[in-house]
C-alpha cells in the first residue's frame, strides 16, 4: 500500500522535549490564570450585551443598518447613566461587544459560543434574519442567556420551544401582515387606482429566497392574496440565496407570464436578479417589486433601469417624531439614511431590554425574563409591546404604514396608499416604448 | 403554461453562455490535473482573486476596465507563480500534500479575500446594454464573456497541439520521464503550466464578475462546478469545453422547465454522483 507521508521521520529527542516544554508552559499558563481569576461575587460595574452582526458578507446592508442601531440605543442609555439595577442599587453603562458573522450561520454560531463562554456577557442582541437566529439561538439557550431578536421572522423561532428567545418580528404577526400587506393591499385595490381600459392585474408570482425567512414570507403573502380573493398566485418559485445567475428563474416568468411578480430577497440578492430582468428587458410583466429594505442600495442599479418598478417602504419615516429623531441622528452620525425598520428593530432590541432589566431590578436571566413577559414597555418601532409566553411580540393599536412607491422620471414617488399618495401610478408601464417591440 | 419558442431559445442561448464560462473554469483545473496530476483547489479562489482585483482596479484606482484586465490578470499569474514555486514545486510528487496544502489555499484566499473586501458581494457592470437577437434580449457582457470564453479555450489548444511548449505541456503528461530523457525541463512545464492554470482561473474570474456576483468565498462553489467537469473530461482539455457546456445547459434547461430554481446548485452534484458512481463501477467490472 502506498504511503500517506513516505518521508515520515521519528521524532527526535530535541522535538519531544521541546513539545513537553511547550505542553508544560501551556498546563501552568492555565492554571495560574485560573487561580487568578477572583472567586465568589464580584461588584458588577458594567452590563455585558453581545451582539453577532452582519457587518459583512450578502446581509451586511440589513445586519450593519441593526448594529448602528443597537450602538445608539447604547450610547443614548450610556448618555443617561447606564440602567438601574436594583440589586447593586445603581445606575450600570452599557458595554455592547459586536462579533461580526460575515452573513455566515456557521460563523454565527462560532460567535455566539464565544460570547456566552469567553466574554460571559450578560444579554445578547441576536443577528439579523430567521437563518442567523436559527443558528444562534439553540446556542444562546444553552448557555440560558436572554436572547432578543429583532429581524427573526420565521415561525419555527417561536414554535422550537425556545424559552429566553424574544422578538419583534413574526411573519404571521406583525411582520408580514403589515409589510407584505402593503403590496398585496395594493394590489387587491387595483379598482381604486386603475387607469380606464387598463388591464388588471389578476396574477401574481411569488418569489422568495429557498431559506426559512423566504419560504415564511412567500406563505403568508399566498395567504393574504388568498384572503384578499382577487388575484390567483400563478407561481411559487425559491431560489438559494448564493444564486448569483438568475436567468433561469427570469425565463420561467416570462414563460408563466404574471402580470405581478413580488420578490422576497435580501439587498443583494434583489439588485442582482433586477439587474438581470433590467439586461432581459422582461416585458411580459406590469408589476414587478423587489421587496427590499435598502432602496438607496437598489437604486444604484440606475433610475432608468428601474422605471416604473415598484417597491414598498417600511413605515420609519412615516413614525412618531421619537423614531423620526432617532433616524436622523443616525442619519448624522453615519452619513446616509437610517429610516428603515431594521434601524428601529436594532435600537428596540437593547431599549426594550434595558426596560426589562429595570424592571426586574436585576441582571439575573429568569427575572428578566419574567419582566418581559409580565410588564409592558415602549418601543419606537411599534410603540406600547408586550410579550407572550413563546417570546411572541404582542401591539396594540399599532397602524403598519407601508407605502407603495414607483420610480417614475428620475424619481421615487409614493403611489398607494391613497392618504401618502404623490402621484397615480403608471400602469401598465410602457415597456414596448422603453424596450422597443 | 405554454412555453414560447423565444423562451426556449433564449434558454438555449443562455444555457451557452453558462456552459462556456464552466468550460473556461474546467479547463484550467483539467490542465492542472492532466500535466501536474494535482487536484487545484486554488483555482476557483484564484478566480475570485482575480475577478476581485479587476473590480478593485476599475472601482478604487479607475483604471480602464480594459487595463484593469490585463493587470489582473498578470497579477494573478504571477501570485500563481510564486505559490508554484514555494509551495506545490516541493511537493508535487505527493497527491495527498497537494491536495492539503491547495485546500489550505482554498481557505487562506478566501479568508484574506474577507478581511480586505469583507463579504459583501461585487459585480462590475460594464454598462454595455443588451443585444435584441430576434426577440430574446441578451446583455451584451455575456455576449463578450462568450467570445473571451470560446476564443480562449480555441487558442489553448491551438497552444498545446502547436507549439513546443504545448508539445511538451503534453509529454510531460503522458511519461514524465521519458520527456526528461527528450531533454523536457519538467519542472519549468509545471511551473509554466500552473502559471497558465492561474490566468484561466483569472480569465474566468473576469468574465464571471462583468456577468454574475462574486463574494469572497466563491471559490469553494467554482471549485465544485470546475472539480465536476474535470471528473467528466478526465482531464482532457477539449472534453473540458464540452463538460462546461453540458454542466451549463444542465443548470440553465433543467430549472428553467423541469425542476426548482432552488435546486440550480444541486445539479453539478448529481452530475458528480452518477460520474462517480459509473466510473467506480465500471472500473470494478
Amino acid at each position: 500500500m502506498k504511503e500517506i507521508f513516505p518521508n515520515k521521520k521519528a521524532l527526535t529527542k530535541v522535538q519531544v522535549a521541546v513539545i513537553v516544554i511547550v505542553i508544560v508552559v501551556a498546563a501552568i499558563g492555565g492554571l495560574v490564570y485560573y487561580f487568578s481569576q477572583p472567586s465568589g461575587v464580584t461588584e458588577k460595574t458594567e452590563i455585558l450585551l453581545g451582539h453577532v452582526a452582519h457587518l459583512t458578507g450578502f446581509y451586511a446592508y440589513e445586519g450593519t443598518i441593526a448594529a448602528h442601531g443597537t450602538m445608539l440605543a447604547v450610547d443614548d442609555i450610556n448618555a443617561e447613566g447606564g440602567v438601574y439595577v436594583e440589586e447593586y442599587g445603581k445606575k450600570l453603562p452599557l458595554r455592547l461587544i459586536v462579533e461580526d458573522d460575515a452573513s455566515d450561520p456557521e460563523k454565527t454560531k462560532i460567535a455566539t459560543e464565544k460570547l456566552c463562554t469567553v466574554d460571559n456577557v450578560d444579554f445578547l442582541i441576536a443577528p439579523g434574519g430567521s437563518t442567523w437566529n436559527l443558528a444562534a439561538v439553540p446556542i444562546s439557550e444553552k448557555y440560558h442567556k436572554l436572547c432578543i431578536g429583532w429581524g427573526g421572522s420565521a415561525e419555527e423561532l417561536w414554535t422550537s420551544g425556545f424559552k429566553y428567545y424574544f422578538g419583534f418580528t413574526t411573519v404571521n404577526d406583525l411582520y408580514s401582515a403589515t409589510y407584505y400587506a402593503g403590496i398585496i393591499g395594493f394590489l387587491a385595490h387595483y379598482e381604486e387606482w386603475l387607469p380606464e381600459g387598463a388591464p388588471p392585474p389578476l396574477t401574481v408570482a411569488l418569489i422568495g429566497m429557498n431559506n426559512a425567512y423566504g419560504r415564511c414570507a412567500v406563505d403568508k403573502m399566498e395567504e393574504l392574496v388568498n384572503e384578499f380573493g382577487v388575484q390567483t398566485v400563478v407561481m411559487k418559485e425559491y431560489f438559494d440565496p448564493k444564486t448569483t445567475d438568475f436567468t433561469p428563474l427570469i425565463t420561467k416568468i416570462q414563460t408563466t407570464k404574471p402580470d405581478a411578480v413580488i420578490v422576497v430577497g435580501y439587498a443583494t440578492q434583489n439588485t442582482n436578479f433586477f439587474r438581470q430582468v433590467i439586461e432581459m428587458k422582461v416585458k411580459e410583466v406590469k408589476i414587478w417589486c423587489p421587496s427590499c429594505w435598502f432602496p438607496q442600495y437598489f437604486l444604484t442599479l440606475g433610475y432608468d433601469g428601474l422605471e416604473y418598478f415598484f417597491d414598498q417602504q417600511y413605515w420609519i419615516n412615516y413614525l412618531s417624531d421619537e423614531a423620526r429623531d432617532i433616524c436622523q441622528r443616525a442619519q448624522e452620525k453615519w452619513d446616509y439614511d437610517h429610516s428603515l425598520g431594521y434601524f428601529a428593530w436594532g435600537y428596540d432590541g437593547v431599549y426594550v431590554l434595558a426596560q426589562a432589566i429595570e424592571k426586574a431590578g436585576s441582571l439575573d436571566t429568569e427575572k428578566v425574563r419574567t419582566a418581559l413577559l409580565t410588564e409592558t414597555f415602549h418601543s419606537i418601532t411599534y410603540g406600547d409591546i408586550t410579550f407572550q409566553e413563546n417570546g411572541v411580540p404582542l401591539v396594540e393599536n399599532f397602524e403598519a404604514k407601508v407605502p407603495i412607491r414607483q420610480v417614475v422620471d428620475h424619481k421615487q414617488v409614493v403611489v398607494w396608499p391613497p392618504e401618502y399618495k404623490e402621484a397615480d401610478p403608471i400602469y401598465p408601464p410602457p415597456w414596448d416604448e422603453k424596450y422597443g417591440s | 403554461m405554454a412555453v414560447e419558442t423565444t423562451q426556449i431559445l433564449s434558454s438555449i442561448l443562455y444555457g451557452l453562455i453558462e456552459g462556456s464560462l464552466y468550460g473556461l473554469l474546467g479547463v484550467g483545473l483539467s490542465l492542472a490535473l492532466g500535466v501536474m496530476k494535482i487536484i487545484n483547489l486554488a483555482h476557483g479562489p484564484l478566480a475570485v482573486l482575480g475577478a476581485y482585483l479587476f473590480f478593485s482596479f476599475i472601482a478604487y484606482l479607475g483604471i480602464l476596465p480594459v487595463a484593469s484586465a490585463l493587470l489582473s490578470l498578470v497579477v494573478v499569474s504571477v501570485i500563481g507563480l510564486v505559490i508554484y514555486l514555494c509551495l506545490i514545486d516541493r511537493i508535487v510528487t505527493v497527491e495527498s500534500s497537494t491536495l492539503i496544502v491547495t485546500y489550505g489555499l482554498e481557505i487562506v484566499i478566501g479568508n484574506l479575500l474577507l478581511s480586505m473586501f469583507t463579504g459583501a458581494t461585487r459585480t462590475v457592470d460594464l454598462e454595455l446594454g443588451s443585444l435584441n437577437i430576434g426577440g430574446i434580449f441578451i446583455g451584451l457582457n455575456r455576449l463578450l464573456a462568450l467570445v473571451v470564453a470560446f476564443t480562449s479555450i480555441i487558442v489553448l489548444d491551438f497552444v498545446s497541439k502547436k507549439t513546443y511548449l504545448g508539445k511538451a505541456m503534453r509529454a510531460t503528461a503522458e511519461d514524465i520521464e521519458a520527456a526528461e530523457l527528450m531533454g523536457v525541463n519538467t519542472r519549468k512545464i509545471y511551473a509554466l503550466s500552473y502559471l497558465l492554470c492561474a490566468f484561466l482561473a483569472a480569465l474566468f474570474g473576469l468574465c464571471f464578475i462583468t456577468t454574475h456576483s462574486v463574494d469572497p468565498l466563491t471559490g469553494s462553489l467554482l471549485n465544485i462546478k470546475a472539480f465536476t467537469i474535470t471528473v467528466l473530461s478526465g482531464g482532457n482539455l477539449g472534453l473540458a469545453l464540452a463538460a462546461g457546456l453540458l454542466l451549463g445547459f444542465s443548470e440553465i434547461i433543467l430549472t428553467t422547465f423541469v425542476i426548482p430554481t432552488a435546486y440550480q446548485h444541486i445539479i453539478a452534484f448529481a452530475i458528480l454522483l452518477i460520474v462517480l458512481t459509473t466510473m467506480y463501477r465500471r472500473k470494478r467490472e
